[in-house]
Order: C-alpha cells, then structure tokens, then sequence
C-alpha cells in the first residue's frame, strides 16, 4: 500500500500496561485475545522502551517527538515545546484527542493543547475528587476495600491522615461505582466508547484524521468487574481478604504482605483483560467502518508499574521511587500497517518518541515537517529538530536497526541505558522519601500540581554536564550493572565484576544523554 | 562558517585582546560533554559566521582557567573587544548557545 493510501492514525496509549502481562509478550495466563490478534497480524517491538518516566514526560516526548530526559521531568508543555499537533496546524489532517488520563488534564499543563476536538471522561485517579460530594449508599465504606493491616488508628480511636486520605480516595471510587451496572461503565470502556462515537459521529468522513485515544486504564484503582459482581478474581480465586482497590505508595517490606502484592498483580491482570475485551470491540467497529484498510493503529504505554518484590517491582508497590527498573521502563508496542504484511516480531531498540516520528510518517510527513511549522511563512514555535525515527521503514524491511541500545530513567534522578547484552543505572539521586518524591518529583500533582515549578528546581548541576581536566572516568559506587541475557529484570548486580563494561557503559550514555542535550 | 582553531598553544588574556567578537571554547580530551559542545559550537559557527571559534585543551592550560576563575570543561569563553566578558560552563543547545551570545 503507498503512503497515500495510508489516510489515518489511530494512536491508543493505555497507561500503566506492563509488557509482560500480555499473552503476545508471552504471558501464559493473562488472557489478551485481541492484543495477541492485533500483534499476530501486525508488528511487536520486542525492546521499546520509554525514556523519561512516568506519566507526564512520556506524554512530552510523544507530544514533541523529543527526549525528555536530558531536558525536564513532571512539567507543562511550554511555548518551546512543538507538539504534533502545532506541526498538523492548517493541515488536511483532522486531530482529535479522547482521555481520561487525568494528569494530562490538569489545565495548566496544556496536554491538549491544538486537539481539534478534546473529550475527557471524568473520575478516574487524580480527577476522582470530581464525584466527592455524591451521597454514598451504606453498604459501600472505603475501609472494605482495603487491606485492615493499612489502616491504622491512632490513640483517640481516629485514623491517621494517611489511612483517612486512602479511605477518602476509595470513597470517591464508590460513589461513582455504586451507580455501575455492567462493565460497559469502566474507566477503559467509557473512554473507548468515547473514542468509537467520535469516529462514527463525530469526525469528518471526507478529511484523514489523527485520533489520540489515551486509556488511564489499566492503571489503579484496581476494579475490575469481579470486585463489583462479588466474585473471586479469575487470576486469584482462593484469595479471602478484602478486594484492594488500592494500596499505598510505599516500600513493601514491613507494609504489605506477599498474598496482598499477588492479589493486587491479580487484580491489575484483571483490568489487563478488561481493556483487551473493549480494545477488540474497538478494532470490530474500526473494520464494520472501512477504516482497517487505511488507518494506522499504533498501541504503547508509558511505563509498567512496581507492584512488589524481585522482578514485580524491586520491593515497591507504585512508583514511589525514582527507580528504572525493567518492569517500570520496557514498554510494549504494537502497530497495524495497513498494507503491509505483519506477523513480524521486531527486536531493534526503540524509544516512545520513534512513535511520533512513525505518526507522522503514517500521516504523510517527515520529522522535518516541524521546521514548516506553521501557516503562511509564520514559523510557530521556532521548533527545535525532533529526535524520533520512523519504525515504518524497519516494518518494511528496509533496515534491521533502529537504534542499538535504549535509555531511560528520572529526570535528574536516574540514567539508564539498555542493550541486548546489558542495562545500566547510574543514579543521580536513588535516596529519596516517598512525601519528598511526590512533592519535589510529581510537582505536588496529587494537590491538582503547581504548573512545573516543583520540578523546575531539580534543574541538572553543572557538574553532571561537565568533567575536570586530568581526572580519570569514575564509576560511582552506586552505579549498578546487570547481564541482560540471564537477568532481563535487574535482580543480580554485576558492576564489582565487571568494572570495565560498566565504566564503557557510563560514558556511552553520558555521551548520549550529552549528545541529546545539546540537539 | 567559521573554523574552531586551536589557539592551545599561545591562549592568554593578553592573547584574546585581539579578538573583537570571540567564543573560545576549552575542553578536554576524554571528556564525552566535551565532544557534544564541539558540535553545538560547529553548528552555531554556521548560524554566526561573524564570531571567530578558538579551542583550548584545558590540561595545557590550568594557569589560564584558574585566572578567569573555572575549572570544569566544557567551558565557553565570550570575548567581546579584547575583553572576556561572560565565562559559562556545562552543555547548551546550539539554539541556546545563540542566545546566550546575543544577549552579551
């Protein structure tokens, strides 16, 4: 198929959806029939990693087509920030965005800037206060949808401010819940839906369109529909405490319990399934429509999610730390070619920001369309050169490679860089509380976020930049090296054995990160 | 475009006072950020043909860097009618660069 007759871009990112729970990364138990469908006849990146985690620097570099890492962490798309929807200003192109990520909603982050149309489905984590004031039938109560081992009381018989922040949370989930009645009403079924009833309704038929759908789901709360039909979980039958709606922010060890973290993986598993179910309706509706044979569909994530120890999440139970470990950074991502012969299983590295390049790309344009930004000689934005690569000549076959390793991490807390024989993490700041993380990190976006000002102080030092004349490399006692062969998920470190490789691995991503940051 | 040419040699104050419109950029040879301003500072020689580019190996050149108060490389030196007038260490895009030069 040429590239004109490739007319659209549907683009799904489903927030929180670890690789590995799905049956065409080779999860045995997961059922996923439709992504494995879709992968089946499409093509699977094997190693796709994001760079700068979690939630919002995925979205910049996806907006933008640029790292993030070099450059800023939990901040607003700003007036230097090209998004690809200034680079389709005053194009043929209609855009449309359909969310329900509630951290790209808060407004002064600007996430939806130049959308054509914006639709955002309401009460999902971090816009759950929407629904505070909704009278809460009886037999609903937070408490019975956590774990009592959280819960602690203090000396007057109250709980503490933690336990009554997670009780309010989980309250908020149930006044929206108690007025459900089939999983038609989940978060990932709304906004798919929402979605649907733009492409049948909504959208111009005669004009090609780039529609951004963005899933929060799978992410927490932890409902999938047996939580609501009080039945066991598929994936955890004999389990007999409370269902876990949520859990705290926090380090495991002395707080959860094994039972409680496979419960919660079992949970999550659920709702993995759930957005498969209504991704397959998606997929039906986009064939009934004729739009199978000229849209490219592309699927990804921002990042998995810690949800316990060893290769589950290094001993966390959500992102409360700056770590990049394997199950947080290796994203999956799938993509339907209309035209092109799929079933193929593409191993080279890629980053999150190739998928905007590859959007582009699908809609007719190069990366080099940013520097025609604009309409009648105004040049937007003075736009910087985007750093993404097209994966559409790789699916071709065209070429092997697109990148040899990938890197990932915090911004101004952690580096590291992944290649098919090893990863590396040089920490920039590994020690960090989980209120300091939230408040100096995450730009305090639990309190609606503070517009970046939070993570405009973790500015990079001059000395991470900079090298001292007659100094030797030194690799920081912190660093960590892992084989990738054996130890795909992190667990053993090997940086005592192997001082060279990891002072060879240090200078290729300070060179690369340097590289990035001067472009 | 102008050329960086390596001035590691002769490199002193009294050396930049022929200078009218300077950028001299002092680095080191293993140095990885050092590699990457090398070629921010190609790339804005080509946006500012105008500004004469000198480099300075900074292990030749410990006197020079102690008396113009640095000691980490990458570092760029602005010299403006003979005179340094802005001293700025660590990495910059080539964007950046031209904005910073514009704005001494």
């Amino acid at each position: 198929m040429s590239k004109k007759e490739m007319k659209n871009v549907l683009f799904i990112m489903l927030d929180t959806l670890q690789f590995n729970y799905l049956g065409c990364y080779g999860n045995k138990e997961v059922k996923t029939p439709n992504l494995d469908k879709f992968a089946e006849n499409g093509f699977l990146f094997e190693n796709a990693y994001s760079e700068g985690l979690p939630t919002i620097p995925v979205r910049r570099a996806l907006m933008t087509g640029r790292y993030t890492l070099p450059y800023g962490g939990w901040r607003p798309l700003t007036t230097e920030d090209t998004s690809i929807t200034d680079v389709l200003w005053c194009r043929e192109v209609q855009t449309a965005l359909v969310y329900d990520t509630p951290p790209m909603r808060l407004p002064k982050y600007g996430y939806s800037r130049g959308f054509d149309y914006v639709r955002f489905c309401n009460g999902h984590e971090l816009d759950h206060e929407t629904f505070s004031n909704v009278p809460l039938r009886p037999e609903f109560r937070g408490e019975d949808y956590l774990s009592p081992e959280w819960l602690k009381k203090d000396e007057s018989g109250e709980y503490d401010e933690s336990s009554k922040s997670l009780i309010r949370e989980a309250e908020c989930y149930l006044r929206q819940r108690q007025n459900w009645s089939s999983d038609a009403d989940n978060y990932a079924s709304v906004v798919i839906s929402e979605a649907d009833n733009w492409l049948k309704d909504k959208r111009d038929p005669n004009r090609p369109f780039f529609l951004w759908l963005d899933s929060f789901d799978p992410h927490e709360p932890w409902d999938p529909p047996s939580v609501w039909e009080n039945r066991p979980c598929p994936y955890d039958p004999d389990y007999e405490g409370n269902p876990l709606l949520l859990a705290p922010w926090t380090e495991i060890d002395g707080v959860m319990t094994e039972e409680e973290c496979a419960h919660i993986r079992a949970l999550y598993a659920e709702k993995v399934t759930l957005v498969d179910k209504w991704l397959g309706k998606l997929f039906g509706s986009l064939k009934a429509q004729g739009l199978w044979d000229n849209t490219m569909v592309v699927i990804t994530s921002d990042h998995g999610q810690p949800m316990g120890d060893g290769e589950h999440g290094h001993g966390l139970m959500r992102k409360c730390r700056p770590w990049p470990y394997e199950e947080l950074a290796h994203v999956p991502l799938l993509i339907h070619v209309p035209g092109l012969k799929g079933g193929k299983r593409i191993e080279s590295f890629v980053q999150n920001v190739d998928v905007t390049a590859t959007i582009l790309d699908g809609l007719g344009l190069g990366v080099e369309a940013v520097e025609e930004t604009g309409h009648e000689g105004i040049s937007t934005y003075d736009a910087e050169d985007m750093h993404g690569i097209s994966l559409l000549p790789v699916m071709r076959g065209e070429t092997d490679t697109v990148r040899d390793f990938a890197i990932a991490g915090y911004y101004g807390m952690s580096w590291s860089i992944i290649d098919h024989d090893y990863s590396y993490i040089h920490w920039l700041q590994k020690e960090i509380d989980t209120d300091s993380m939230n408040k100096v990190f995450y730009d305090g976006s639990g309190a609606g976020g503070n517009a970046g000002a939070q993570s405009a102080k973790l500015e990079m030092k001059e000395e991470m930049w900079t090298c001292v004349p007659g100094a030797e490399v030194s690799v920081p006692q912190s660093d960590e090296l892992y084989d990738r062969r054996k130890d795909r998920f992190q667990l053993h470190n090997i940086i005592d054995k192997h001082p060279e490789k990891a002072k060879e691995l240090l200078q290729k991503l300070k060179l690369y990160i340097g590289e990035l940051r001067t472009t | 475009m102008s050329e960086i040419k390596d001035i590691t040699e002769k490199a002193s104050a009294e050396y930049f006072a022929d200078f009218s419109d300077a950028v001299v950029f002092f680095h080191k040879e293993l140095c990885p950020h050092c590699k990457n301003m090398e070629k921010v500072l190609s790339k804005f020689g080509a946006k500012a043909p105008q500004v004469e580019l000198y480099s300075v190996d900074s292990e030749a050149a410990s006197g020079l860097m102690a008396e113009l108060g640095f000691e980490r490389v990458p570092t760029l030196v602005f010299v403006r009618d003979g005179k340094v007038v802005k001293v700025q260490s660590g990495l910059m895009n080539p964007r950046e660069l031209k904005a910073l030069h514009q704005s001494i």
